[in-house]
């Protein structure tokens, strides 16, 4: 983009340097020539420069209204309209004006001051940045009605005189004064242009354009008021701007379309990332409607095995049965829970959260002996909750008749919580693959939430669970970050990738 | 077919002949039931090791149970469940595919490796219990037609997938690391970037999977490996 800007500037320097030196060229020769070469051999020459700029204007009309309909570009399509209305029809009507001669020059010369008019308008509205108000829309209509109206009334008087065969003298320099309004009226807009161009480097691209215009537009003033090379030289200029024109309308209409076809690249890419993205979420459902299908079927088969053989099962077999189902329904609970709940981690008591937690298990048969605490951590209340009631229920299974301590440690960044029993332990083996996904004793009849998920669970609120002592007795550390004071909230970052890791979904797997 | 005899265990004067079970499915609640169940039901129930695929086939080959009840998204260490199927019926036992799934190549492909046939978890408890008493005591759970049609639909599904795949087979190991790039949304010009190549180079590759894919832009070449199951997403 900036490339095509700098070739864009280099390109209208030179132009514009061109032109200059075709315009002294044309004007010093006409000059000089003045006495020897037939003034319509000067007008011949104008003519061709004007029908070279007219063509050249269209070209550049064309291009601008391309632009627009590939841009969709509000600004683009006026000024191409702007463009068309120059090279269609001032341009025609100002040769009109200088074939023909007074009085009935002064009606081509209206009908340019007209055209002229709403080419102005055109720019300017293309120029100014907001939707006009009503109020000066309505001032603007009125306003140009009353232009219309007086033009339509000199025209009026004029055929009306020559109708009565009076001789209406008109002073023979209102054709210059009407070419004079016309290039203080471009000179004006090129200002406009000029101001605007502080803020948008477009309009800043005009602004010679339009001031070249109404220069062109004195010189033709000046050529009726006294002949002489004037035409020409305005004639020549004239066809500099549109060459100028044409050229930035083209420059403009490669750069929107290498744009364009850059963002049409982005959008692909886009789409086909999301592609793969819906693919990706498509596979986490399935896994979701899946692992959902076992926790029910596990559901129900634990009911019916507790209807259909009741009595015929012992206690403690009732009992696990009861408790894993239990379990279940807890991760059946986790699963559905909508994403962003999962994903916040605040600070909170650990106090409380062991209070609960130990509250049911107490109420299990289990005893535990928990050292009272006021420390406050950072993480998922939820999360802590369900890595100390599988400890809770390991330790009820591994180490059953011992009492098991419940201790929280305030460290200086961490709070650590000490979950310690009396039965067998480890062995060095166990507690290698204690952590492991899939990992469990023969004997082992677990709620169904692993220690691998609960390592899950720790890690991915920043805390983490290890064992530390494995011989006489289990000691598991569950630890967390220190409560950062203030009432934040952490969203974890990339929810769907941790969506698609969900401790839960893989909890409820097992 | 082996059968029940295999695990007449002899214990002095009193013969047991208790069947034995091997329920190998990550989902403990099921597993543990359904073990609960057949206990009540005098057959013996194991809930395998999971944590070991080799340790696990060993086992079984060493000491082969009547019947191991399958589940075939196993995830961890074991993975695909549906290729034990032949390893365990090579060993000796009967298989069951007891699974949540509704990927029925899986359960087609686990049937042709010789397990007995497929039994949902979405069905009643009793009629999976009855079913898996059915298959413990050797009874036929699936008629010799209803085989023969699951492993033809199988080996239709086989072929489809086949010539799906084919034009894939044909993109050389650069070309399908740039569909692979412009499935995860990078533009030739970072892929370019990225790879210390020049775009053109990058474009020419573009094309070339455009044409041998025969289709028109990248995003329908994404869209129709993802529909192929040529591509996945990894996470």
């Amino acid at each position: 983009m900036r490339l095509a800007h700098e070739i864009r500037t280099r390109g209208g320097i030179t132009a514009a340097v061109c032109g200059a030196i075709v315009v002294c060229a044309g004007a010093a020769a006409s000059l000089t020539l003045g006495g020897v070469v037939e003034s319509s051999w000067t007008r011949q020459l104008a003519t061709t420069a004007d029908i070279l700029a007219a063509a050249l204007f269209v070209g550049a009309g064309v291009l601008r209204l391309s632009r627009w309909r590939l841009v969709r570009d509000a600004r683009s399509g006026l000024t191409g309209a702007a463009l068309l209305a120059v090279g269609g029809l001032t341009i025609p009507l100002a040769g009109l004006a200088r074939a023909l001669t007074s009085p009935e020059s002064l009606m081509p010369a209206m009908a340019r001051l007209l055209t002229v008019g709403i080419v102005l308008w055109i720019l300017v509205r293309a120029l100014s940045e907001r939707e006009l108000t009503q109020g000066t829309r309505s001032l603007v209509l009125l306003l140009g009605q009353g232009v219309l109206f007086c033009a339509l009334a000199v025209l009026a008087i004029v055929a009306g005189a020559r109708w009565a065969s009076t001789a209406v003298a008109l002073p023979g320099w209102t054709p210059a004064l009407i070419e004079w309004c016309l290039g203080a009226a471009w000179l004006a807009v090129g200002l406009l242009a000029w101001r605007r161009g502080l803020q948008t480097p477009w309009a800043g691209r005009l602004a010679p354009l339009l001031c070249a215009m109404g220069a062109v537009e004195m010189l033709r003033g000046i050529d009726m008021y006294v002949a002489g090379p004037w035409g020409l030289a305005g004639a020549t200029l004239t066809a500099c701007i549109a060459g100028l024109a044409s050229r930035v309308a083209l420059l403009d209409l490669q750069e929107a379309a290498s744009v364009e076809h850059e963002r049409l690249q982005a959008y692909e890419g886009a789409l086909a990332a999301s592609e793969t993205r819906t693919a990706g979420e498509k596979a986490w459902r399935e896994e979701l409607v899946h692992d959902a299908r076992n926790a029910l079927a596990g559901l129900r088969a634990a009911l019916v095995t507790l209807e259909r053989y009741d009595g015929r099962l012992d206690d403690a077999t009732v009992e696990r049965l009861r408790a894993a189902a239990m379990g279940e329904v807890g991760h059946l609970e986790h699963m559905l829970e909508p994403p962003g709940q999962q994903q916040v981690s605040r600070d909170f008591s650990v106090g409380a959260v062991i209070d609960t937690v130990v509250g049911a298990r107490r109420a299990a048969g289990l005893d535990v002996d928990v050292h009272p605490t006021d420390c406050r951590a950072h993480g998922r209340p939820g999360d802590l909750a369900t890595a100390l009631q599988n400890l809770l229920v390991n330790a009820q299974q591994h180490a059953p008749g011992s009492t098991v301590t419940v201790r929280a440690v305030s460290r200086p960044d961490r709070i650590e919580v000490y979950v310690a029993d009396r039965g067998p332990g480890l062995t060095r083996e166990q507690s290698e693959t204690l952590f492991e996904r899939g990992a469990r004793g023969r004997d082992s009849h677990g709620s169904g939430l692993g220690l691998h998920v609960s390592r899950k669970l720790m890690r991915a609120q920043d805390g983490d669970i290890e064992l530390q002592a494995r011989n006489h007795g289990a000691v598991f550390v569950l630890s967390l970050p220190t409560a950062v004071g203030a009432e934040t909230t952490t969203v974890m970052p990339d929810q769907r990738r941790r969506l698609h890791t969900m401790p839960a979904l893989e909890g409820a797997a097992r | 077919m082996m059968g029940v005899v295999d695990s007449v265990v002899s214990t002095g004067s009193t013969t047991v002949a208790r069947p034995r079970v091997l329920i190998v499915d990550d989902h403990e609640l099921l597993a543990q039931t359904v073990a609960i169940a057949l206990a009540a039901e005098e057959v013996d129930a194991d809930l395998a090791d999971l944590s070991d695929r080799d340790k696990l086939v060993e086992s079984v080959r060493e000491d082969p149970p009547d019947l191991v009840l399958l589940d075939l998204d196993l995830g961890g260490a074991i993975g695909d469940g549906s290729t034990l199927a032949r390893l365990f019926v090579e060993a000796g036992s009967r298989v069951l595919v007891v699974s949540a799934t509704e990927d029925t190549t899986a359960i087609a492909t686990a049937v042709e490796q010789g397990a007995l046939g497929h039994l949902a978890k979405s069905e009643p408890f009793d009629v999976l219990l009855d079913t898996v008493l059915k298959a413990v005591h050797g009874e036929r759970l699936m008629g010799a037609d209803e085989r023969a049609r699951m492993v033809s639909h199988l080996r239709q599904v086989r072929e489809q997938r086949h010539s799906v795949l084919a034009p894939f087979e044909r993109l050389t190991d650069r070309e399908g690391q740039v569909l692979r790039a412009l499935a995860l949304g990078k533009s030739v010009a970072r892929i370019a970037a990225e790879w210390v190549v020049s775009e053109a180079t990058v474009r020419s590759q573009v094309r070339g999977v455009l044409t041998k894919l025969g289709v028109g832009s990248q995003l329908e070449a994404v869209a129709c490996a993802m529909r192929a199951g040529w591509l996945t997403v990894e996470e």
